[in-house]
């Protein structure tokens, strides 16, 4: 099969995601690269839907449901009691957002990165509170509307950089991916769980009702994040250092990747050329 | 905490100290969201599109790749007869439509198409249909008359040939060179075509009013295709010493003529033009191809004017030769004089510019037709004399064409096989594929090229060939290559691989109508359709 990936399916049909969902696609591969052993720590987020009313669920691995900020300190606590049961072959993956993981889930997370503990944190990054309807985070990017930034989210902000947080706690693994890049996702999910301590990924993941595009071209156009160099596919090495795993495929200018999306319809021509700077100046700092 | 009865739903026993969920999502019939949903269908991929005869590219380059090479040729065959020839001298229409041409490299069609001609060259042609008892003469052996011939006589018509000529092949022998054609090549091709499929080729016969009014009379059809004559002479410009037409010159420099004189001044921006320049430097000449308008706007194919440039040809482009004479020792004098454009395009002559005196001056401005037979229903005609001048691909197609057609008209319908309309187009897709540009046929590097005719362009070994082969993607078919499905977030694409050519089914009770699954087909085969 395509790219070695099984046919088993541990993410099932009739679960809640809207049609073109990034963040069910990316669950689905996750789940086929870590295997039926794995357990799933789910706070508040698109995912707690998606994943179906009771009694019925759109994993056949084990989820547990936990509070908004705790993805990181209920997933410590997992790891922790089948570490005492024997069962250290089980993958504990925390699976949060990015309202959960850049705003309020932050100080779990820092905390277990800090103790070092032994699981998986993937945030899948749709850069901004999607489930709630549309509220800005932490993780949305300058220029973009949404509810709480109807004229764009001021340049003055911009989107907090979630990856020097985290490289500041040395984590064991440290990586971007995206689901629109797939050699590269399940490359490094097949990295994360051989891996021991605490590894994270950070995942672009488009939300088509959010970002304001069709739902056909959610992967194109978080591709074109990618091409764009708003969003490098990066890795952090034994030194500490990110590095890009993957260039730019067919470079394209920033304007490329904005003008292809509803949400940044407020980004005047004139804020693009110091955006492009600012992508250029951090893609560079990763090679 | 408060444990939830379902008893209906799950075992007590499965009930803990929190609630459970234990039945999966399926029981969602998602698929009532959707607007739209996919429907898989097979194309036309853009190169057979693209490519005058209608060649079927994927089709024949899978049978190579699965180790079906006679088989490969004989369908290539079937519908181009000359492909040692083409793969040689085609612009490859095809390649540049080609769904992987931005993604990494164009599949190297033409390149391939030399391979499985050479191939061919020793294999004979399928041994034709029963003769039908009926015949047809054709006039002129260029690739139309070749074509029109093989069609008929694959079909068990009796075909004779007439060429003026001492030897057959048009243009393709006295037109294009042999360092892009080897003679010999061309030579075996022919001899291939007439032998194995018993055609009467008949050299040195001119046909003329008199013989046609006789052929019309014995045969069923008679299909004029004898190209186009000589180039005309520009205005300005009269015939005298030192002065040649583009033909000619190509005819008497691949004779091995020497011709007297070191600088040589074409003027053209055609083929002719080119291939007259670059047979000069051949000879150790200096020449310069003088143009009216500019490079791009050059009818000559690209790779031909970048050869040239290597090899030493000059281009002057937007000058136009005013008037030649002739002066002391056999010299040409030529007044060069600015293009004037015109809004609409259009070309005058400006203001003088230079003088340049030089030992020859070749026109290769454009072929005329040389003879106008009278009409009649039971003439047709082909090729370049029936479209003007065009290609070796688009003559052949003409000639298949007016093949068909006298087939048709006597009940032996058989409408040329066409793919379905649509044309697959997503190479969009290929993005999430890693590049795999494969490689391009060796070339002599041009220094060597300068003082031979020795052919340019070399072959691609066999294992390079089924490499190159390989990377068709077969646009417009499913491959079952499973990008649909890795795509798809709801699990609702099924690759059912039971029959011949693989389906994919959809789960239409799940299917969310995303369009991801069309979106992430690079062969184009999965079209949205409203949901109604
Ligand atoms: C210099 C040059 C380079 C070219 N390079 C390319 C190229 O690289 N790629 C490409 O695709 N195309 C090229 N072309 C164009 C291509 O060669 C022609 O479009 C094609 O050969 C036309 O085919 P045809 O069968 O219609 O005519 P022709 O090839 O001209 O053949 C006509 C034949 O009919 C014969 N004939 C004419 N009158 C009579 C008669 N009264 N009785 C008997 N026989 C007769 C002629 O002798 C000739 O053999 C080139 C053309 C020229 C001139
Ligand atoms: C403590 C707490 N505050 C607020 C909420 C409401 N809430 C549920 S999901 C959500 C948004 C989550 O955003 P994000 O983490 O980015 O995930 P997304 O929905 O975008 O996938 C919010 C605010 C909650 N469940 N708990
Ligand atoms: S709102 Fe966005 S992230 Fe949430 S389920 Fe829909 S598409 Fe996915
Ligand atoms: S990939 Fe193959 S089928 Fe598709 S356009 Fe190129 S040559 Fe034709
Ligand atoms: S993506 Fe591949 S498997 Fe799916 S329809 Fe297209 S060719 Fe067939
Ligand atoms: S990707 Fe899946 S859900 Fe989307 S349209 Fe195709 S089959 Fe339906
Ligand atoms: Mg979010």
């Amino acid at each position: 099969m395509l790219w070695n990936v099984t046919t088993a399916e541990y993410l099932n049909s009739g679960h809640m995601a809207c049609p073109g969902c990034g963040a069910s696609l990316s669950m689905r591969h996750a789940l086929k690269v870590l295997g039926e052993e794995t357990i799933v720590v789910l706070p508040a987020c698109c995912w707690s839907i998606i994943a179906g009313g009771f009694p019925t669920t759109a994993l056949s691995v084990p989820l547990l449901h936990v509070p908004f900020a705790t993805a990181a300190a209920c997933a410590s606590g997992v790891r922790r009691a089948l570490l005492s049961r024997g069962r250290e072959e089980v993958t504990v993956m925390a699976w949060a957002g990015d309202g959960g993981t850049f705003d309020i889930g932050l100080q779990a997370l820092s905390g277990a990165a800090e103790r070092r503990e032994d699981f998986l944190y993937v945030c899948y990054d749709n850069e901004a509170y999607m489930n709630t309807g549309i509220q800005q985070s932490s993780a949305t990017p300058a220029g973009a509307w949404t509810t709480t930034t109807p004229a764009g989210k001021e340049f003055a902000y911009g989107k907090k950089d979630i990856l020097e947080i985290l490289r500041a706690h040395r984590p064991a693994y440290l990586v971007t991916a995206t689901i629109a890049c797939p050699e590269d996702f399940l490359a490094k999910f097949a990295a994360a769980r051989k891996r021991r301590g605490f590894r994270f990924i950070h995942l672009l993941s488009p939300c088509p009702p959010g970002w304001k595009i069709d739902s056909r071209d959610s992967l194109a156009v978080t591709r074109l994040a990618v091409d764009s160099g708003v969003f490098p596919l990066v890795e952090m090495d034994d030194g500490g250092r990110l590095r890009l795993t993957c260039e730019p495929a067919h470079p394209v200018p920033v304007a490329d990747y904005l003008r292809a999306q509803g949400r940044f319809r407020t980004v005047r021509d004139e804020d693009l050329e110091p955006l492009q700077r600012r992508v250029d100046e951090r893609l560079e700092s990763f090679r | 905490m408060e444990t939830l009865q379902f008893d209906d739903l799950i075992a007590p026993a499965d009930i803990r100290e929190y609630p459970v969920s234990l039945t999966t999502t399926e029981a969602n019939l998602t698929g009532s969201w959707k607007f739209s949903r996919p429907r898989q269908a097979k194309k036309t991929a853009p190169c057979r599109d693209a490519c005058p005869l209608g060649v079927d590219i994927a089709d024949w380059l899978h049978l190579l790749v699965r180790g079906e090479r006679d088989a490969a040729l004989h369908r290539l065959r079937a519908v181009n007869p000359l492909p040692a020839s083409t793969g040689r001298v085609c612009p490859q229409f095809c390649r540049r439509a080609c769904t992987r041409r931005d993604h990494d490299a164009a599949v190297r069609s033409g390149a391939l198409e030399r391979y499985i001609g050479d191939y061919g060259l020793g294999v004979p042609f399928p041994v034709p249909a029963s003769a039908t008892g009926w015949s047809v003469a054709v006039i002129g052996s260029g690739p139309a008359g070749l074509a029109a011939a093989a069609s008929l006589a694959a079909a068990g018509v009796a075909v004779t040939v007439y060429e003026r000529e001492a030897a057959p092949g048009g243009m393709l022998r006295c037109g294009i060179p042999a360092y892009r054609l080897p003679k010999e090549i061309l030579a075996r091709e022919i001899d291939n075509l007439v032998i194995s499929l018993g055609i009467q080729l008949c050299c040195n016969v001119p046909v003329d009013d008199r013989m046609l009014a006789e052929l019309l009379g014995e045969h069923a059809f008679v299909l004029a295709a004898p190209g186009l004559g000589g180039s005309p002479l520009p205005a300005g410009i009269g015939a005298g010493p030192g002065v040649y037409r583009g033909l000619e010159l190509l005819r008497r420099l691949a004779a091995g003529e020497v011709l007297p004189g070191d600088r040589f001044a074409v003027i053209g921006g055609g083929n002719a033009a080119i291939d007259a320049a670059r047979s000069l430097v051949r000879h150790g000449r200096q020449a310069t191809i003088i143009y009216r308008r500019g490079i791009e706007e050059m009818p000559a194919y690209p790779e031909e004017r970048r050869e040239a440039l290597e090899e030493g040809v000059e281009i002057r482009l937007g000058t136009i030769v005013a008037a030649a004479r002739g002066v002391d020792g056999g010299r040409v004098e030529l007044d060069l004089h600015e293009a004037l454009r015109a809004a609409d395009g259009t070309v005058s002559t400006g203001s003088f510019s230079d003088r340049l005196t030089v030992d020859g001056l070749v026109a290769a401005i454009g072929q005329k037709a040389s003879w106008q037979p009278e009409s009649h229903k039971r003439l047709l005609t082909a090729g370049d004399f029936h479209h003007g001048p065009a290609s070796v691909a688009e003559a052949l197609a003409g000639g298949r064409r007016a093949a068909l057609e006298m087939l048709r008209r006597r009940g032996m319908a058989r409408e040329p096989a066409v793919g379905p309309a649509e044309i697959a187009a997503n190479p969009a897709a290929l993005a999430v594929l890693a590049p795999q540009p494969g490689v391009d046929p060796p070339r002599v590097p041009h220094r060597e090229r300068r003082n031979s005719f020795r052919e340019v362009c070399g072959p691609l070994s066999a294992e390079e060939a089924l490499q190159e082969a390989a990377r068709c993607l077969r646009c417009g078919t499913c491959t079952a290559c499973g990008l649909c499905w890795f795509f798809c977030p709801d699990q609702a694409v099924v690759i059912d691989q039971r029959g011949v050519e693989p389906v994919v089914r959809f789960d239409y009770d799940h299917c969310k109508g995303c369009g991801l699954c069309a979106a992430s087909c690079p062969r184009g085969v999965i079209d949205m359709e409203e949901d109604s």
